[in-house]
């Protein structure tokens, strides 16, 4: 080992140690390539894939489809995915956009449908977008053949997964959705009428099947023939609105990431219809000259700063991200110079000021409301289907020889997605029709046919001077966004070592379920007391949900780290699965 | 009815003699089949012979276009942006090709906001994705009757064999001559040659430009946002630190959308919809003055003056604040001309509601300085680099046997636009990036990823009874609406024939770049009367004299064809450019 990346290595395991931080977030380092992912044999499985002359691409779906034989209530083909990739050769970044869209629904009557409808069973279900988006990317960047890349998955349905102490924690907290009617989901993730126990394989011969059409076939394997009449079928019985033409029809995007420029680095990140870099992006850029008083950033005074952005950003989120051609637009509105100041003299001013400004710049400041009382309450009713809590998800980073990232999130929306698997299918339907704004039709996430409904979904790649710095990622839902903003402060503002940022004490702002509600600041049980209650002077409610470390509510973040010398770092969030390893 | 027959009557006299003493002599041509009006004679010729082989209106759009982009190579091309009007005489409906330059998908704004004005009008920093070839691409792909390759082959040729240097040419190199010495060796190569300004009379050629354009008639769009162009160009704009990619360019769209639309005078005016925003502002602005009580019979009298620039004060920031390439921007132009939008511009303007009463004002109780600057509404502040004063364009008019119209405006942006050639195509690019706005969240016209920039371009065709009764556009960046607005109210207002319109001295009304700015100067040619300056200054305005009338760098030229009941076309070529009129 060269002898700077010994020292690298050794100042940051020392750092990791020393840090106080309640979770402890062993760095792993490797040369030639690094998979980040949520359990470790979908980690292994992308590792085998580099190490077979494999790239980025390559091993990105392979992952990708491994952890939806790992993690069934997170993701897999019955879902959707949201892929950055870095482009060493070009040092271009794009987007593949391969959100779920609304099939042919009938959106008067599915207005009239029972809340609950948009949650769980057929009618909450989207055109799953994963396979698209592998296929669409592996198209344009992959170098081995597509089936090789999808056989490692198809071994692991059927040899089984073990069954990891968080893994069967995500099961027993979904096991009414298990036992909810469903005989097919019950049949595979309840084998023998029982929760799966920890260290027992898991397997999935109807997906291994399904896999083995879509590795010969590619993107008509799953869009078209036996597996796209499976899911119709059962749809049409349980109530949904998938056609075939729905899915013959879907086509994943490739497009670009949205950017910033924040302390000398280019922030990249998931375009609309994912949501997260509207709120990300705004909160960094007004607090850009912000040092919070050099550290650390988790004091009330600071968390109280950001959070006084946040409340007048959080509202515009909604009102600028969805899947319509104007969203691009409106969020560089959203990010425009003036936009900025607009939001930081708002924030910032005296009083009387913020008041006047509220006042009289009416919808017009940035055009984006929060200062209107009726708009400012259907956001947030708004968000409280929109942005469900319980949303389950997974975050995934590949780094090849080369240096091309894949930076991806992949989610089935709700835990265990609609609770439904079409028969023979072994595939976990999403129930990304609660991701759509139902109250107001005037939203520009209303819903409508084959429209994508939005999500918070924000995998991020970091660039200093064009060349990588750190790609990153988190599942989480609503926390997904704020989880990044604390990362990225942390690491860009107060240059503290991403291990560190990583591991300590998760916060959250979270906007208010019902009107009657009040906004809220969430933290794990590691948040100092006095601070607490110095936030609570300041006018917050906190909530501390879990323990440090617990990961159901706040996540963990995958990320890798890029040295000068090219070495890689990566981290893996031990709140959840995660598993980092390199060669 | 009357009206109508007094307009009617103004056309048949234009047709036939152009006696007014105008400082421009505009000499009509008429022609029985088809007609060509165009910023070069070859270019126009070239149109003509499209149309004597068989060729549509269309066909001979696209020949005329591409040997603009030859024969006027400062001015417009195939690395710049056009709006094209085309009524298909068969469905009597109007149609507009938006090939207007886009910012790519892979655009990084933050970038961007980091560029000094100089790198958003020159140099690769400000180029956009073209849009004319596009354009051109999507108008005969839907419309065209020859083969493609036939009608973009008298370009090529002439991009070979050369373009005549005209004296006025030679002008427009020679201003822009610190330009084509800018450092970019393409430029300098085809523009400069022999290192020396070309000479009037000589012919230059082109022939990178040719073999570019031989592989656009043998591929059609694919030739140049694919391949070997889409490459050279994307290599240039990597080695120039600028910002489009190949995908960019691959994935660009021509659109074909529904032109804006009014009812004015007792005419139907139709011309180029959103992003281009000077339709909006010369209808507003003649509409609000359909019920003016013209104090003479001059609209060049001051009184007249002042009332028009009170109303333009009205419009121009609704428009600069609405108009631009946004969803809806459409609709706002339709309710922007609305009838209740036109009463509340009225009021504010001081135009009476009701035809010919007039208002007791301050300006008819004899109170001066009434046309000083006006307040403004805060809420848009144009950014500075926002509808650049040196804008250069062509703009050009087809008629066809069968009644089909076009009228096009076609731009690099600023004269030689971005002052770059991507090695081996000849092609100069444009540099529509400073037709953005970068820091102002309340402008439509803020730039985003795949957005295109708003222009003032105004190609319009005017119908009188359902028929077209005349094709009319000008180049001359933010001056383009205010002189469309001039010659249309000499016109439609004051019965006068087209070619004294287009001949008598020109007008404009500066656009405030910042708020900073006055919003009350006119900007007019040097045979302004100087009584009139005065009591123009004495109302309150700055009066400018620009340049000799005719001498056509600010102001432009305009190309116009007039379709009398017969079937007959007369073209109008303002000698203020290069312009000539050709049929047969």
């Amino acid at each position: 080992m060269n002898k700077s990346v010994f020292i690298a290595l050794v100042s940051l395991v020392v750092g990791a140690l020393r840090a106080n931080v309640p979770v402890t977030v062993v760095p792993v380092t490797a040369k030639n390539g690094m998979v980040v992912a949520a359990h470790p044999q979908a980690t292994a499985v992308g590792v085998a894939v580099l190490k077979a002359g494999g790239n980025a691409i390559d091993a990105a779906v392979a992952t990708s489809l491994a952890l939806g034989v790992a993690e069934p209530y997170g993701s897999g083909l019955g879902g959707k995915l949201m892929l950055l990739y870095f482009e060493a050769k070009t040092g271009r970044t794009f987007a593949v956009d391969a959100m779920d869209a609304a099939g042919s629904v009938d959106v008067a009557s599915y207005l009239k449908r029972p809340e609950d409808d948009r949650s769980y069973g057929y009618g909450s279900v989207c055109v799953p977008g994963l396979a698209a988006g592998l296929w669409a990317a592996h198209e344009k960047w992959g170098s081995r053949p597509w089936a090789d890349d999808v056989r490692p998955a198809i071994a692991l349905a059927r040899s089984g997964v073990t069954i990891l102490p968080k893994t069967r924690e995500f099961f027993v907290e979904q096991e009414k959705k298990l036992r909810r009617g469903d005989l097919e989901i019950a049949r595979l993730y309840l084998p023998g009428g029982r929760l799966p126990d920890v260290d027992e394989s898991l397997r999935n011969e109807d997906l291994a099947r399904t896999m083995e059409i879509l590795a010969e076939k590619g993107r008509a394997g799953f869009y078209r023939g036996p597996v796209a009449a499976a899911i119709v079928a059962a749809s049409e019985r349980g109530g949904g609105a998938l056609t075939l033409d729905d899915f013959a029809r879907y086509e994943a995007r490739i497009t670009e990431p949205v950017s910033i420029a924040f302390c000398g680095h280019t922030l990249m990140c998931a375009p609309p219809p994912a949501s997260g870099a509207a709120l990300i992006f705004p909160i960094l850029k007004v607090l850009e000259s912000e040092t919070f008083g050099g550290g650390p950033l988790r004091t009330a005074v600071n968390l109280d700063k950001i959070g006084r952005v946040w409340r007048i950003v959080s509202p515009a989120v909604s009102l600028t991200i969805a899947d319509v051609p104007e969203s691009r637009f409106l969020f560089e509105k959203l990010m425009a110079p003036d936009s900025i100041a607009a939001i930081r003299a708002k924030a910032f001013g005296p009083p009387e000021k913020q008041k006047k400004v509220a006042k009289t710049d009416g919808g017009r400041i940035v055009e984006f409301p929060g200062t209107d009382e009726s708009e400012r309450l259907a956001v947030r009713a708004e968000s409280a289907f929109a942005e469900s809590a319980m949303a389950a998800t997974t975050h995934f980073i590949v780094v090849d020889r080369a240096g091309n990232i894949v930076c991806a999130t992949q989610s089935q929306s709700l835990h265990f997605g609609a609770g439904v698997v079409p028969p023979g299918t072994g595939i976990v339907m999403n129930d990304s029709m609660s991701n759509f704004t139902f109250i107001d039709d005037k939203s520009i996430n209303c819903v409508a046919p084959g429209k994508r409904s939005r999500s918070t979904i924000s995998p991020t790649i970091v660039l200093r001077n064009g060349r990588p710095d750190f790609a990153i990622g988190i599942p989480g839902s609503a926390r997904i966004p704020t989880a990044l903003l604390q990362v990225l402060f942390d690491r860009l503002t107060l240059h503290r070592p991403l291990a560190e940022a990583i591991g300590d004490t998760r916060v959250h702002y979270s906007l208010p379920f019902r009107s009657d509600d009040k906004e809220a600041f969430e933290a794990e049980m590691s948040f100092p007391h006095a601070d607490s209650e110095a936030l609570q002077k300041l006018g917050w409610r906190v909530n501390l949900p879990e323990k440090a470390g617990g990961g159901h509510h706040f996540g963990g973040i995958n990320a890798v780290q890029f040295n000068a010398d090219g070495t890689l770092i990566g981290y893996a969030d031990p709140r959840r699965s995660n598993v980092a390893a390199g060669f | 009815m009357q009206h109508r027959f007094a307009a009617l009557l103004a056309f048949l006299v234009s047709v036939a003699c152009s006696l007014g003493a105008t400082p421009v002599a505009v000499e009509p041509v008429s022609a029985a089949h088809g007609m060509v009006v165009a910023g070069h004679p070859q270019a126009a010729e070239a149109g003509v012979a499209v149309m004597r082989a068989g060729g549509n209106a269309i066909d001979a759009a696209v020949a005329v276009s591409l040997s603009l982009g030859v024969a006027e190579p400062q001015g417009s091309g195939m690395g710049g942006k056009l709006m094209l009007i085309y009524y298909d005489a068969a469905t009597r409906q109007t149609f507009a090709v938006d090939g207007l330059d886009a910012a790519g998908h892979s655009f990084d704004v933050p970038r961007g906001r980091t560029l000094t004005r100089d790198e958003r009008r020159l140099g690769w920093t400000s180029v956009l994705v073209p849009g004319l070839p596009a354009g051109l691409w999507l108008a005969h792909q839907k419309w065209g009757v020859r083969p493609w390759a036939d009608d973009v082959a008298p370009a090529v040729k002439l991009a070979r064999d050369g373009f005549r240097v005209l004296p006025k040419t030679r002008d427009f190199f020679a201003e822009q001559e610190k330009k084509l010495r800018g450092g970019d060796r393409e430029i300098a190569k085809w523009y400069l040659p022999g290192g020396q300004l070309p000479k009037a009379g000589t012919l230059l050629a082109n022939g990178d430009l040719a073999r570019t354009m031989e592989l656009f008639a043998a591929k059609g769009a694919e030739g140049f946002y694919r391949g070997p162009v889409a490459e050279a160009i994307a290599a240039g704009a990597k080695q120039g630190r600028g910002f489009i990619t190949t995908d960019d360019l691959a994935r660009y769209q021509a659109r074909i959308t529904a032109p804006v639309a009014a009812d004015v005078f007792g005419h139907h005016i139709e011309g180029a919809p959103p992003p281009t925003s000077g339709l909006a502002l010369y209808l507003a602005m003649l509409k609000t003055l359909e019920t003016q009580a013209w104090i003479s019979g001059e609209l060049r009298a001051p009184a007249n003056l002042h009332r028009v620039g009170k109303v333009w004060q009205v419009v121009q920031p609704l428009v600069s604040a609405q108009v631009a390439d946004v969803t809806g921007g459409d609709i706002a132009v339709k309710k922007f001309l609305s009838a209740d939008s036109i009463d509340e511009i009225r009021r504010k303007a001081g135009v009476s509601s009701k035809v010919g009463q007039v208002l007791d004002l301050p300006f008819s109780r004899g109170i001066v300085r009434e046309g000083g600057a006006q307040p403004r509404p805060a809420a848009f502040e144009p950014d500075y680099d926002e509808e650049p004063a040196f804008a250069s364009t062509t703009h050009f008019v087809v008629v066809d046997a069968k009644g089909n119209v076009v009228s096009c405006t076609q731009s690099t942006s600023l004269h030689f636009g971005a002052g770059v050639i991507a090695p081996g195509t000849g092609v100069v690019m444009n540099d529509s990036l400073s037709n953005f706005s970068f820091t102002s969240a309340n402008s439509p016209n803020l730039v985003a990823p795949g957005k295109r920039a708003r222009s003032t371009t105004s190609p319009s065709i005017v119908f009188r009874e359902g028929r077209p009764v005349l094709a009319i556009g000008i180049p001359g960046a933010q001056r383009i609406p205010i002189a469309m607005m001039q010659v249309m109210l000499d016109v439609l207002a004051f019965q006068r024939p087209l070619a004294d319109a287009i001949g008598d001295t020109r007008l404009h009304l500066l656009n405030p770049e910042s708020s900073a700015d006055p919003n009350n100067v006119w900007e007019v040619e040097a045979s302004f009367p100087e009584p009139d300056a005065k009591a123009l200054r004495a109302l309150g305005w700055t009066v400018n004299k620009m340049e000799k009338a005719g001498t056509g760098r600010h102001f432009g030229g305009f190309t116009a064809i007039a379709i009398g009941n017969d079937g007959t076309l007369t073209g109008f070529a303002d000698p203020r450019r290069t312009n000539a009129a050709a049929g047969y």
